[in-house]
C-alpha cells in the first residue's frame, strides 16, 4: 500500500479551497471538517476548519503509481491557485519516500527523484 | 446512605458485577476519597468495578432503584476534583473495561473501552505509522474515558488539536440507564454533533462505555529543540515571537526554574539548574518543511536572549527530552510532599504578565509555585508546592489559586484549558458566563441528566439532586486536614 504526507505552506480557508479546486474542474464535496475530491475518491483533506490546527491531506492507494495519478490533479490545482505546496508519496513496506509532486517547494534530497 | 440501603445496594451490586468487584470496606474506599486534586476529598459509600457496558447498565438502575447518586472514575488523575463523589453514593470505576476492541489502520480509527490507559492505545499501534494524538501529561496512566469527560489536551494540543477533534463517536449509558451511542467510525456524519456534547461533559450526562477515536499518521520528520533563556521574560517573549510568525508548532512547551530543579534531580538530563525558563519546542511534517521551520524558530528564540539553542539530534535526546517534560508533575515529589496544579488560559501575548502575577502571588501567599504548561496555548499550569496536613497552608493554596484564575479572566482568558471544572472551579462558572449562559447549561444537562443523579455537583453551581446540598465552595466536602 502507498500513501501520501502533504503539506501547504499557508492554507486557505475551507471555503476558498473548496472554490479553487471546483474550479480547476474537479468534483468535490465539503463537509463539516473535511473536502474530499470526489474524482480520486482518496484524496480527502481532513480536519479543515474550526479549531482543529493545520488540515491533513490524506490518501492511499494500493500502489504508488496509482496515488500519484489520483494526487496529480489536485496538486496541478493548487499550483494553478498559487499554493506552494509539497505531496511525498510512500511506500508502506519500506517506509520510504517514493515519489512527489510538488509547486516550488523542491528538496535537496529528493531532488534526483 | 443509611447503613440499610448500604447494605441491600451491596449485595444488588455484588449480584451484577460480582462479589470481587464491589468495595465497601472503609478503609478500601478511602483510596477513592480524591483525585489529582488533593484539595477536596469525599469517600464514595461503594465502589464497582464493571468490566461491560451490560453491567454498567444495571449498576446504574440499581443506584436509581435506591435513589443514590453515582459518579464514573477513570484512573483518578483529574486535577479539577472531577471524580469527587460529591454526596456520597455509588462511584463506578471502569478501569477494567480497558480493551482495544477494533484497530482499523485503513479508515482510521480504533474503538477502545473507557478504561483503556491512553499510551497503551499508542503502544498497540506502534509499527501501524499512525498514533492517537492526544497526549496528555499523564498519558502513562490516564484513562480514554477519563480524556473524553475532560476534553483532555496535551503537549500537542498546539498542532493537532484536543481530544474532541479525535473522538469520532462514543457509547453512553445514560443516567436512567439507557444506552445510546454517538457517531461512529466515520466522520462528518449529519445531524447534531452530539458526540462533541459528549466531550468535556465530565461524567454529567452519562457514563462513556465505548470510544472510537480517529488515529493520525504519524510525521514524516519532526525537529525538537530546546531554548535555554537567564527569564521567564524573554522566554515567554519568544514564543510570543514564534507564534506570531505564524509558524504552528507540534508542541511549544515551558518550564520554569522550579521544575528544572525538579527534573534534573529526577532524570539528570543536563538542565542548566540557574536557568529562568527552558523552550521545548518542536515541529512535524515533511522533512522539507520541518526543516525551514526548526531554523526560523531557532533564529526566533535568538532574537530574545537565549543562553543556548540546540536540538535534540538522535532519538534517544528526543525520547529523553518529552519523557522529563511528562514526567514533569511526578519529578515535583522532590520538591514537596503536595501540590496543587491550576490551569488557567490567557491569551499568548499575556503571559509575561500572568507568570509575573503568579510569582508575586507565591509570594504574597509565602507559597512556591513552580510552573510547567503549554505555553504555545497560553495555557499555564502554576503549580502550588504546599503541606496538605498543615490547615494553614491548604487555605492559603485555595486563597492564591482564586487568585491566580481570577487574574486568568481579567486577562481575558478562561480558568480552565484542559482539566475541566470540576469541583474545584465551580465557583466561577457565573464568573465566566452570564446567568442565561449558566441557564442554557443546566438546560442542557438536565436533558440528559434530569434528576441529576449522574456525578452531581460538577461543573454547574446549581447542580445537584434532591437531597443534596449544592456545593459551596467552603464546604464541597471534606477539605484535606481542615
Amino acid at each position: 500500500m502507498a500513501w501520501i504526507a502533504g503539506e501547504l505552506e499557508s492554507w486557505p480557508s475551507k471555503d476558498e479551497m473548496t472554490q479553487l479546486l471546483s474550479a480547476a474542474g474537479l468534483r468535490v464535496t465539503a463537509g463539516q471538517y473535511a473536502i474530499r475530491v470526489c474524482d480520486h475518491s482518496e484524496v480527502v483533506f481532513r480536519e479543515y476548519g474550526g479549531d482543529l490546527g493545520q488540515p491533513v491531506i490524506s490518501a492511499d492507494a494500493d500502489s504508488v503509481e496509482e496515488l500519484l495519478s489520483r494526487a496529480e490533479p489536485v496538486s496541478r490545482a493548487l499550483a494553478a491557485a498559487g499554493l506552494r505546496h509539497r505531496f511525498e508519496f510512500y511506500d508502506d513496506s519500506s517506509g520510504r519516500i517514493r515519489g512527489y509532486l510538488h509547486h516550488d517547494w523542491p528538496n535537496e534530497s529528493t531532488a534526483d527523484m | 446512605m443509611t447503613a440499610e440501603v448500604a447494605t441491600s445496594l451491596v449485595e444488588t451490586l455484588s449480584e451484577i458485577v460480582g462479589a470481587d468487584a464491589v468495595l465497601h470496606d472503609p478503609a478500601e474506599l478511602m483510596v477513592y476519597e480524591c483525585d489529582g486534586y488533593i484539595v477536596e476529598k469525599k469517600t464514595p459509600d461503594v465502589v464497582v468495578f464493571p468490566q461491560t457496558t451490560e453491567q454498567v447498565v444495571g449498576v446504574v438502575r440499581a443506584c436509581n432503584a435506591a435513589g443514590v447518586p453515582f459518579v464514573p472514575r477513570g484512573a483518578g488523575t483529574s486535577l479539577s476534583g472531577g471524580t469527587v463523589p460529591v454526596g456520597g453514593g455509588v462511584m463506578i470505576v471502569l478501569t477494567r473495561m480497558r480493551e482495544i476492541h477494533e484497530v482499523n489502520v485503513r479508515d482510521r480509527y480504533a474503538v477502545v473501552g473507557p478504561g483503556l490507559v491512553n499510551v497503551k492505545l499508542t503502544q498497540r499501534l506502534k509499527g501501524t505509522g499512525y498514533h492517537y494524538a492526544p497526549d496528555p501529561s499523564s498519558q502513562g496512566a490516564c484513562t480514554v474515558g477519563g480524556n473524553v469527560a475532560t476534553n483532555s489536551g496535551g503537549p500537542h494540543t498546539l498542532k493537532y488539536g484536543v481530544t474532541v477533534n479525535h473522538v469520532l463517536g462514543v457509547e453512553v449509558v445514560m443516567p436512567d440507564g439507557e444506552v445510546v451511542r454517538t457517531g461512529g467510525p466515520c466522520e462528518d456524519g449529519p445531524g447534531y454533533g452530539l458526540t462533541g456534547l459528549f466531550v468535556g461533559m465530565e461524567g454529567t450526562f452519562g457514563v462513556v462505555t465505548k470510544v472510537w477515536v480517529r488515529l493520525t499518521r504519524d510525521p514524516v520528520a519532526y525537529r525538537t529543540m530546546m531554548a535555554v533563556f537567564d527569564t521567564v521574560r524573554d522566554a515567554t517573549e519568544a514564543i510570543s515571537s514564534i507564534i506570531g510568525a505564524g509558524i504552528v508548532p507540534a508542541a511549544l512547551e515551558m518550564m520554569d526554574q522550579g521544575i528544572i530543579e525538579a527534573l534534573e534531580a529526577a532524570f539528570s538530563y543536563g538542565f542548566p539548574l540557574d536557568a529562568g525558563g527552558v523552550l521545548l519546542i518542536e515541529v512535524d511534517g515533511l522533512e522539507v518543511g520541518v526543516e525551514e521551520e526548526a531554523r526560523r524558530i531557532e533564529a526566533l528564540c535568538r532574537d530574545h536572549r537565549p543562553r543556548d539553542v540546540q536540538r535534540a539530534t538522535t532519538d534517544e535526546e528526543r525520547r529523553l527530552l518529552w519523557k522529563c517534560r511528562k514526567q514533569a508533575f511526578a519529578a515535583i515529589g522532590r520538591l514537596s510532599p503536595s501540590f496543587c496544579t491550576q490551569d488557567g488560559v490567557v491569551p499568548r501575548t499575556k503571559l509575561p504578565e500572568i507568570l509575573e502575577f503568579v510569582q508575586v502571588t507565591g509570594e504574597k501567599h509565602g507559597l512556591r509555585i513552580v510552573n510547567v504548561f503549554h505555553a504555545g496555548d497560553g495555557n499555564i499550569h502554576p503549580i502550588l508546592l504546599f503541606d496538605e496536613r498543615d490547615e494553614e497552608q491548604t487555605k492559603r493554596v485555595i486563597e492564591a489559586g482564586d487568585e491566580i484564575l481570577s487574574k486568568c479572566i481579567e486577562l481575558g482568558g478562561s480558568v480552565t484549558g484542559e482539566h475541566g471544572i470540576g469541583v474545584e472551579k465551580i465557583s466561577f462558572m457565573d464568573r465566566l458566563f452570564t446567568p442565561t449562559d449558566v441557564e442554557v447549561m443546566g438546560d442542557v444537562r438536565s436533558t440528559f441528566n434530569p434528576d441529576g443523579n449522574c456525578s452531581p455537583n460538577k461543573i454547574l453551581p446549581t447542580a445537584g439532586p434532591g437531597g443534596l446540598e449544592p456545593v459551596e465552595r467552603d464546604k464541597p466536602g471534606r477539605r484535606a486536614a481542615m
